[in-house]
């Protein structure tokens, strides 16, 4: 059997073996792509702090965008500024202010499907949930969602024959999603409403405004990175829970392990296995020459099952004390949405289990992954239907 | 052993011992959020959620989740003084 490709369907339903082998070299050349491969928490951790050598820049991924993605393809110190204007709007006690209506949200969707005991879990809930929050957040119509979903395909999963083809099609796409925003700005500058959309509008710092080509960079973002991820935790959480029941019942008894639960699921699936830099300039790494404009793929999921981080790595313990994984990234562009997911991956998991605390894969029938970010694409799922 | 309860309150017995000091470096702080998650007696969030030490002289009641707070932190950015 030959290996599975770096990210392909393969690798994404069972990374933990190409992780402990890529581990083996830790920083490696991959010659098939001339990128640097880095995979040991040490490691990952000390590029993802430093953006001077080890740059977000545009060069770092191409995605159909026509200007560096805002924040997220800006280092610091000029990144400092957009993020000093958006984390209040993604902080903690902001999010906690929208849980009531995101748990709300989760029990309509779980009522959608619990009589038919069964459904397909990416479709009915992994990722709905998700898509229906950013939608509400943007201030955009629920009726624009099918819209939203083929705009966000198109750039991450883009249905062609080639590699040029995919290019091409991210492009057109790309072209779409900014003509989308730009004509919802237009609206809001006409009428403004209770939403980000508006508030993008009228942030500034130190008397500084957001100009309309970064409002629109920053919201292209977020319709790429804000829905596939938590999307993706989903669907790997309760794949994994699925073929644990043992886990899943402890869980289903004793709620209050859900935090500690969802940090240690967010740690064992990683969901975002890989982000990707630029060396910025030529230098020695870990006993490595990288050569300045040289591809970087940081693994965040070899860091996160690094044993030399975490005891007992390849296994799911919910009273793990110290978990400090990098799901979400770290160092100056850990993830802006963090607290958003969290508060949404702890909601969604609570309640399904308290809803539908026994469901299984349908007998038969296998989880089938996406290569990239981690989306469990085929979930289907059993379960006794409530009297 | 005690079940770590990260959602815990602060009604921890009264424990013999001296305040310990917390500090967080703001330059390494990027706000995971994951102290004050754990000990927000003793560990706050300003605006942009990076941490604000709430209470710098941590008393022995408080110290063992002030440790889980400060060990969770990816960045490696609290310091506790013995």
């Amino acid at each position: 059997m030959t290996k599975p490709v770096f990210l392909s369907p393969e690798f994404n339903a069972d990374p933990l073996p190409r992780y402990r082998e890529a581990r083996r070299c830790p920083v490696a050349h991959d010659a098939l792509t001339d990128s640097v491969v880095i995979s040991r928490y040490a490691d990952v951790l000390a590029a993802l702090r430093d953006p001077e050598t080890f740059s977000s820049e545009m060069a770092a991924v191409s995605i159909g965008q026509q200007r560096a993605l805002i924040p997220l393809q800006v280092d610091p110190p000029r990144q400092i500024r957009f993020r000093r204007i958006l984390d209040p709007h993604f902080s903690r006690r902001r999010m906690q202010a929208l849980e009531p209506d995101v748990r709300a949200l989760v029990n309509g969707l779980i009522d959608s499907f619990a009589d038919e005991g069964r459904c397909e879990f990416n479709a009915a809930f992994a990722v709905p949930l998700p898509c229906t929050v950013f939608l509400q957040l943007m201030g955009l119509p629920q009726s624009d969602l099918p819209e939203l979903l083929a705009l966000k395909d198109g750039i991450i999963r883009p249905r062609a024959g080639s590699v040029e083809e995919g290019q091409a099609l991210r492009e057109a796409t790309g072209a779409r999603i900014y003509a989308y925003f730009e004509r919802l700005l237009d609206e809001r500058i006409r009428k403004p409403r209770d939403d980000l959309m508006t508030w993008f509008l009228g942030a500034e710092l130190d008397g500084d405004r957001l100009s309309r080509e970064e409002i629109l960079d920053i919201s292209y973002l977020f319709l790429l990175a804000g829905l596939d991820t938590v999307t993706a935790t989903l669907g790997c959480s309760v794949a994994h829970l699925a073929r644990n029941p043992e886990q899943r019942a402890r869980l289903a008894q004793q709620p209050e392990l859900w935090p500690t639960a969802v940090e240690e699921l967010l740690r064992h699936e990683t969901p975002v296995p890989v982000v990707v830099r630029v060396v910025a300039r030529d230098t020695t790494f870990g006993g490595q020459d990288l050569r300045a404009g040289q591809t970087v793929m940081l693994l965040l999921g070899a860091a996160d099952t690094d044993d030399l981080e975490f005891d007992g790595a390849d296994e799911v313990t919910f009273e793990r004390e110290t978990n400090r994984h990098l799901a979400f990234g770290g160092g100056p562009h850990r993830c802006l949405g963090s607290h958003l997911a969290r508060m949404e991956l702890r909601v969604a998991l609570e309640e399904l289990h308290r809803r539908l605390p026994d469901y299984e894969i349908a007998p038969g029938e296998e989880p089938r992954w996406s290569g990239g970010i981690r989306e469990v694409q085929h979930l289907p799922l059993v379960f006794p239907v409530a009297t | 052993m005690e079940r770590w309860n990260p959602r815990g309150s602060a009604s921890a017995a009264r424990v013999p011992g001296r305040d310990v000091r917390v500090r967080v470096d703001g330059e390494r702080c990027v706000g995971h959020g994951r102290c004050y998650e754990i000990a927000e007696e003793v560990f706050g969030e300003d605006d942009r959620g990076h941490c604000v030490v709430q209470l710098a002289e941590v008393p022995p009641e408080l110290q063992a989740k002030a440790r889980q707070g400060a060990a969770n932190c990816p960045e490696r950015a609290i310091e506790i003084d013995d």
